[in-house]
């Protein structure tokens, strides 16, 4: 791999896995029946954020600020995408670790690098 | 212009690359095609069931309220015994209803029952013999005739013998001629033939206007036996634009009420059905038919995006050397990046595509030999290929970023 690489700390680590767990798991459940009810393109945006989600997380774990940003942007656009489908919770398990992430994230955002 | 031109060179990369190892990408993407066809297929019945249903709904009256003894669902707190002992609408209450409903646009009388309908020595067995007041036409939207005309008031208040057949009984008994003028038996007595219905295909919820014969309601009473209990009777009644159904069972519920002489402590002795509940009961059956689909195909697109990713993670490891090459050219971390994204979105997009295709194909095989048209929604097709297309960038998305990552020198010095 080329030029230098920071080193990843072992929270950073645990939170890539646990959001990747977390993306596979919710991208099955955006063509769900329920999703689907909701809206003919629903489930579509719903998986593009997933997908935001995924690759923001493989950002964060090469330690790259983009993967921070991707994840912050995602997180909006999936809380934006709730509050149309009319299903946003503020005390969601899902919604608490999120804001949990991103505290995480900003806290080791100064350390990470800045290109692609 | 620039980000145009790297795209197109990145997918033509990606297209070769593909092309140079069909076997390998055919197989990598059948995973994504099973899956596809698993989802869409399910979604694509359970929306044609819901569409031929609501078509079935639509020709029975969404807006009609039908005045029954029986419900048709049951709840456990009212006994069905219960129901046994309540009156049968009657036709003087759907005088006093016409007279005295605000919300209703029209409304009708009707009792069926089965017999066989004859003509010479064509006979057509499980004739649905119903029995119409006037205005049974301006509240079922069934009722639409192709030849012939519609029972005149003077032939309803007089029970002249008339009919009006649906297109199955003129087939059978008239084949090839025109059933209007002609006289058949009915019930045993001699009736004349004064129109014949449109031809409306099989209905999912039964009792099709094809195999339907109408009569003035005062002609067929005189037929058959009124206290039989299996004759069972309705009155029809319409909403007038703007009423909604809530509006006007509310309102029914006060008349009848009324009519039937309930003090408030005593419960209703008349159901008032609507069509919705005949949809809201198969609710339960689809949604557990399409979490079925969505389990099994889900499963199978995550095994397909794993397939793909170890498939993309063999193609870098294969071209590390070509990624050095055209590193050392000059080639940016992002131009790497989306020529292996791009792969990988092709594959799992053509695997969604065999998959629709083959849904596609099914469609057009099966007909209407299902008693119903099986159709493709668009909706399903962009549902199919945007999940296709995440699926493929999701899988491709951690090789295409180890490759753009490689140190050229390194790369260049691979021997793979």
């Amino acid at each position: 791999m080329v030029g230098f690489y920071k080193k990843r700390h072992i929270i950073l680590s645990i939170l890539c896995i646990i959001g990747w767990i977390m993306v596979v798991l919710n991208f099955l459940d955006a063509f769900s029946p329920s999703v689907k009810k909701l809206g003919q393109f629903y489930p579509a945006l719903y998986s593009l954020v997933m997908c935001m989600q995924f690759i923001a997380f493989v950002g964060i774990w090469y330690m790259k600020r983009w993967g921070v940003e991707l994840f912050i942007a995602s997180y909006f656009a999936e809380t934006i995408l709730f509050v149309f489908m009319n299903t946003v919770s503020y005390t969601s398990p899902t919604f608490v670790l999120s804001v949990i992430f991103i505290i995480v994230l900003l806290v080791f955002y100064r350390k990470m690098d800045v290109n692609l | 212009m620039l980000a145009l031109h790297l795209f197109r060179e990145s997918f033509r990369f990606a297209f070769s690359a593909l092309l140079q190892n069909k076997l390998r990408s055919i197989l990598s993407l059948l995973g994504i095609t099973i899956g596809i066809f698993s989802i869409i297929a399910v979604f694509t019945f359970i929306d044609s069931i819901q569409i031929s249903l609501e078509n079935d709904v639509n020709n029975l009256g969404s807006n009609v309220i039908y005045i029954q003894k029986w419900p048709w669902t049951f709840t456990k707190e009212y006994p069905w015994w219960k129901y046994m002992n309540r009156p049968e609408p009657s036709m003087s209450e759907l005088d006093l209803i016409q007279k005295k409903c605000k919300d209703a646009d029209a409304a009708a009388y009707s009792f069926s029952t089965s017999n066989t309908v004859q003509y010479q020595n064509n006979s057509v067995d499980n004739v649905n013999v119903t029995a119409i007041s006037p205005d049974y036409d301006k509240v079922m939207s069934l009722v639409k005739i192709v030849s012939g005309r519609y029972i005149t008031p003077n032939e309803f208040s007089s029970g002249a013998n008339v009919a009006i057949i649906g297109s199955d009984i003129a087939a059978g008994l008239f084949p090839g001629q025109d059933a209007v003028g002609r006289t058949i038996k009915i019930l045993g007595r001699k009736t004349l033939v004064v129109g014949v219905l449109q031809k409306e295909g099989e209905s999912m919820l039964g009792g099709s206007a094809d195999i339907c014969a109408l009569l003035p309601v005062n002609y067929e009473r005189t037929l058959i036996d009124m206290k039989n209990m299996f004759i069972q009777s309705r009155i029809m009644v319409k909403a007038a634009e703007g009423v909604s159904n809530e509006q006007l069972i509310s309102e029914l519920t006060g008349i009848m009420r009324g009519l039937r002489h309930l003090s408030p402590t005593e419960d209703d002795d008349f159901a008032l059905n609507q069509t919705s509940m005949l949809t809201s009961g198969f609710a339960p059956a689809f949604d557990a038919i399409a979490v079925i689909g969505w389990v099994i195909g889900g499963f199978s697109i995550l095994v397909g995006g794993i397939g793909i990713a170890n498939i993309m993670f063999v193609s870098v490891k294969e071209r590390t050397a070509l990624i050095g090459i055209q590193k050392s050219l000059g080639a940016k971390n992002y131009f790497i990046l989306m020529q292996f994204i791009i792969e990988a979105i092709m594959l799992s997009l053509l695997g969604g595509l065999f998959g629709l295709l083959i849904i596609y194909a099914i469609t057009l095989l099966v007909g209407d030999s299902l008693g119903m048209k099986i159709i493709l929604t668009a909706s399903n097709v962009i549902l199919g290929l945007t999940i296709s297309a995440l699926i493929g960038l999701i899988s491709g998305f951690i090789p295409a970023y180890t490759a753009s990552q490689l140190d050229p020198v390194e790369a260049i010095r691979s021997t793979y």
